[in-house]
């Protein structure tokens, strides 16, 4: 990267107001939804303890969405050999029907872009941090597996069908919203995804898959629920007010969503009994190293 | 004139004959199609046709034309598609694959009708790039284009206009309009901005320090499509009409500016037999490569034989550079008289042998390895596919440093004629580059690019979207340059496929196109509607000028509604017929 760039400097002026931003409606939030009694239990009980359980979920989210995103940025060029031209066909079958109706929400320009792009960000990262803050962690299992399986599927659908979203034909009349209203938001934006990876909506999966979990988790967080519904609902519809989805994009996400939960639960066993081999495995490992080396540097 | 009224005349009786040949084999495919029907074999099919173009991200405006084309296909019967693919999808799909049916886009006019000569010259259907992409064929052209290229003066004139009626009568593709090219700038370190077409390649050498003592400058430049970042090779087949490799990096022998091809590398002096057959030109003296080589004849005898087959004669067979196979072609030997001098065997005329010269010379160090072929099957060699990113030209900057899908720096090369003053015409007419490096950095829309004027950028490259230009006009740090363009947005045919192959199907289509109403809704008039695919309106017939529609394939409507029963006439009389459903059969 060439920092005296222009516009590198205004990406990272960018990210870092997004982080900014983030951080301090994770603070209030964490304050206010997870509240100062169940942080003070779970700092008695002690967070190296809870670290410690919850990292190899974390280390084995970290492989996945890693090698997805590795995947993702070759996926473009191996999309076009291999991938199914999708968008003429959205663009016959749905047209501009659904995305100028929802376009006609009156005065709602600003609030969409901002639900996109920090809404979401906060979003996705919040649950992780309260399920973290609480004692029983299958909620914190659920929506990791769930994740890794959004993006894993997300990944393979993107490279099988290869589409341009509803602004990219001009003619619907969809207007081009986020980048007209905020313009900085594209170097963002085109450097995180590309414009061809349109079905299916992995902004609407994973935020529906929030709003699942957070609709299950009711009794321990009952002021998550309805904010984290609606706000799923606002990034759902925000990708289709500011025209990146088609609505058939957000309905596959949707039903990814609801297969990702499914799929989470359904193999949680299995799931815990992998991450726990793999701790053991990784720990005994560490140790023969500690003790080889040990070995020979007393000889 | 009475000519090539003939000449069209004729031209319409042909298309009359082939349109009752087409129509009369519809008649029978349509007897046949139902009794195939009736033992349940096959049914007639309804015309359909992927159009593509680029995505609105990348070029809204052949995006909107694209559509616009689409709905009204759609209107008439045809079962029309619209997948947008991203600049190097076209690329493979047009330029290489030739896999299309119809495509929206851009490409540049020439200066010289001899363009046409590669474009559309039936003997080149099965080569890469803009070498008659359209799989277009037709013998008396071929001749036609063949004769200009040998004539001077009104004889020319006369076979450039019978060219010219041709191709509109035949349509081998739609020319539509050439947009203006705007460019915004936030600097006033530098004056000049609008002394030569933006898109030229001088366009930046005419620039000058706004004070004296600037020379020392760096210009900013920030631009969307970032290939340059990625290969700098003078060779690829695709041409962009604002070329930078072409332009800074690699000089030609002769170049075209103030109307005319002017000697570039080559001394004022240069001799043109008086029956053109030969050109004997002379190197400046003391010219270096950018890697401190001297440059000599040989290098000129190696371009222009690499450029006629970039595998020497190693392969094969031969495998000429696309991009300039038409002056390669042109040129029978090249002689190495001494170590300045050269002299060209052409089959041209002093009107055309100019522009033989005007190719990028080639270092004969560096490309002569570059012999290998990629894939024989395709015609890929070495040469153009080759990404050349340690780029050694001759060109008044050079190389300095490149961060892939980022920037592109270069510096000012001194050794350059422009850069050292050494007395001569050319060096009088530009003086020394008005900058002492250049760099070039992406940004990924025209509104970031707008953004990154106030973050240190300079200047856009001269592509912005007319539709930013009121935003520009309301910011009083920024201003705006334009000049017209030699880029013509067209729909191009596949004239290889059914029901692309018959001239009647694609006048139809073109009736489709209303031309007024794109320059004036799409473009916001920041265009010049166009009949013809040349620049200057002296080689166009007079009854082919434009005269507020375009007189050979006038759009079917009024304002911008289309005649709907009317279109569908014209692929009635095409030789297509309509079920009671208005679908288009064939």
């Amino acid at each position: 990267m060439v920092l005296d760039d222009p516009s590198t400097s205004l990406l990272v002026a960018l990210v870092i107001r997004v982080l900014i931003a983030t951080v301090l409606l994770l603070g209030i939030s964490t304050l206010l939804i997870v509240g100062p009694t169940q942080l003070r239990s779970v700092f008695r009980r002690g967070i190296g303890r809870q670290v410690r359980r919850t990292l190899p979920y974390f280390v084995f989210l970290g492989i996945v969405l890693g090698s997805m995103a590795t995947l993702r940025s070759v996926g473009s060029d191996l999309s076009w050999r291999v991938g199914f031209e999708l968008g003429s066909v959205l663009y016959d079958v749905e047209g501009g029907t659904i995305v100028l109706a929802v376009q006609s929400i009156p005065n709602a320009k600003l609030f969409f872009a901002v639900v996109y792009v920090l809404g979401y960000v906060y979003l996705l990262s919040f649950p992780f941090l309260a399920y973290f803050l609480s004692t029983d962690l299958r909620p914190f299992r659920t929506l990791s597996l769930a994740y890794a399986f959004n993006y894993v599927v997300g990944v393979i659908l993107y490279i099988a069908f290869v589409a341009y979203g509803p602004r990219n034909y001009y003619n619907l009349g969809a207007a081009e919203v986020l980048y007209n209203t905020w313009p900085k938001s594209q170097l963002l934006t085109s450097m995180v995804n590309t414009n061809t990876n349109v079905f299916p909506s992995l902004h609407s999966s994973v935020s529906t898959t929030i709003a699942i979990m957070a609709v299950k988790t009711r009794d321990r967080y009952p002021l998550w629920t309805p904010i984290a519904v609606v706000l799923a609902a606002s990034v759902c519809l925000s990708t289709m007010y500011l025209a990146i989805h088609w609505a058939t994009d957000v309905v596959a996400g949707i039903a990814l969503a609801f297969l990702s939960v499914w799929f989470a639960e359904r193999y949680d066993e299995q799931y815990v009994a992998a991450m726990e081999r793999s701790r053991d495995w990784t720990l005994a490992t560490a140790g023969r190293i500690r003790n080889w080396i040990v070995d020979h540097l007393v000889e | 004139m009475g000519e090539s009224t003939d000449k069209r005349y004729r031209l319409t009786r042909r298309q009359v004959v082939a349109g009752g040949a087409a129509a009369g084999s519809g008649l029978f495919g349509g007897c046949l199609g139902s009794m195939q029907q009736f033992l349940g074999l096959s049914s007639l099919n309804q015309v359909s046709l992927r159009v593509i173009a680029p995505p609105a991200d990348w070029d809204r405006r052949a995006n909107q034309i694209a559509g616009k084309l689409v709905e009204r296909l759609k209107k008439v019967g045809i079962d029309a598609r619209f997948p947008l693919v991203p600049p190097k999808q076209f690329r493979k799909q047009v330029l290489y694959d030739r896999d299309f049916d119809l495509y929206v886009g851009t490409m540049p006019i020439g200066h010289d009708p001899d363009y046409l000569r590669p474009l559309l010259t039936s003997t080149y259907t099965d080569a890469l790039g803009w070498q008659n992409p359209f799989g277009f064929a037709d013998i008396s052209l071929d001749e036609s284009l063949a004769e200009q290229h040998r004539q001077t003066g009104e004889e020319r004139t006369n076979t450039i206009r019978r060219v010219i009626d041709t191709v509109a009568g035949e349509q081998p593709f739609v020319p539509i309009a050439t947009d203006q090219a705007i460019a915004a700038i936030s600097t006033d370190t530098f004056e000049g901005w609008e002394r030569a077409p933006l898109r030229d390649p001088i366009w930046l050498l005419e620039l000058e320090p706004a004070s004296d003592s600037a020379t020392d400058e760096t210009l900013r430049l920030t631009a969307k499509d970032g290939s340059i970042t990625q290969q700098l090779n003078p060779l690829v087949p695709w041409i962009n009409e604002f070329d930078l490799v072409t332009s800074l990096l690699y000089d030609p022998l002769a170049r075209y500016y103030d109307g005319a091809v002017r000697p570039w590398l080559v001394e004022e002096d240069w001799s043109i037999a008086p029956d053109a057959d030969e050109v004997t030109v002379s190197l400046r003296p003391d010219l270096y490569w950018h890697d401190g080589e001297p440059i000599t004849a040989e290098d000129i005898a190696f371009t222009y034989d690499f450029l006629d087959d970039t595998a020497l004669g190693n392969a094969d067979a031969r495998y000429p550079a696309p991009r300039f196979q038409g002056q390669a072609q042109a040129v029978d030997t090249v002689t190495v008289v001494d170590d300045r001098t050269a002299r060209f065997r052409v089959d041209a005329s002093a009107a055309t042998a100019p522009g033989l010269l005007t190719a990028p010379l080639l270092p004969k160090h560096v490309w002569r390895s570059r012999t290998g072929v990629s894939n024989a099957r395709r015609g890929i060699t070495q040469a153009i596919g080759h990404d050349n990113t340690g780029a050694v030209g001759s060109g008044p900057m050079t190389l300095e440093s490149r961060s892939e899908g980022e920037s592109v720096r270069f510096s000012r090369f001194e050794e350059h004629p422009l850069n050292r003053d050494d007395g001569s015409i050319l060096a009088d007419r530009f003086g020394q580059v008005a900058f002492s490096e250049l760099v070039l950095s992406v940004s990924p829309s025209d509104l970031t690019m707008l953004a990154s004027l106030q973050e240190g950028a300079d200047v856009t490259v001269p592509f912005l979207d007319n539709k930013v230009v009121s935003g520009i006009a309301n910011r009083d740090n920024l201003s705006l340059a334009t000049s017209a363009s030699r880029t013509l947005y067209h729909v191009g045919f596949n004239a290889r496929r059914r029901p692309l192959r018959n001239p009647s199907f694609r006048r139809a289509v073109a009736h489709l196109v209303n031309k007024a109403g794109i320059v004036e809704s799409i473009f916001d008039g920041y265009a010049e509607p166009r009949t013809t695919p040349v620049r200057s309106d002296s080689w166009i017939p007079q009854d082919l000028k434009w005269n507020n529609d375009d007189p050979e394939v006038p759009f079917v409507g009024v304002e911008d509604e289309l005649f709907i029963e009317n279109a569908r006439e014209h692929f009635s009389n095409a030789g297509y017929h309509y079920t009671d459903e208005d679908i288009l059969v064939y």
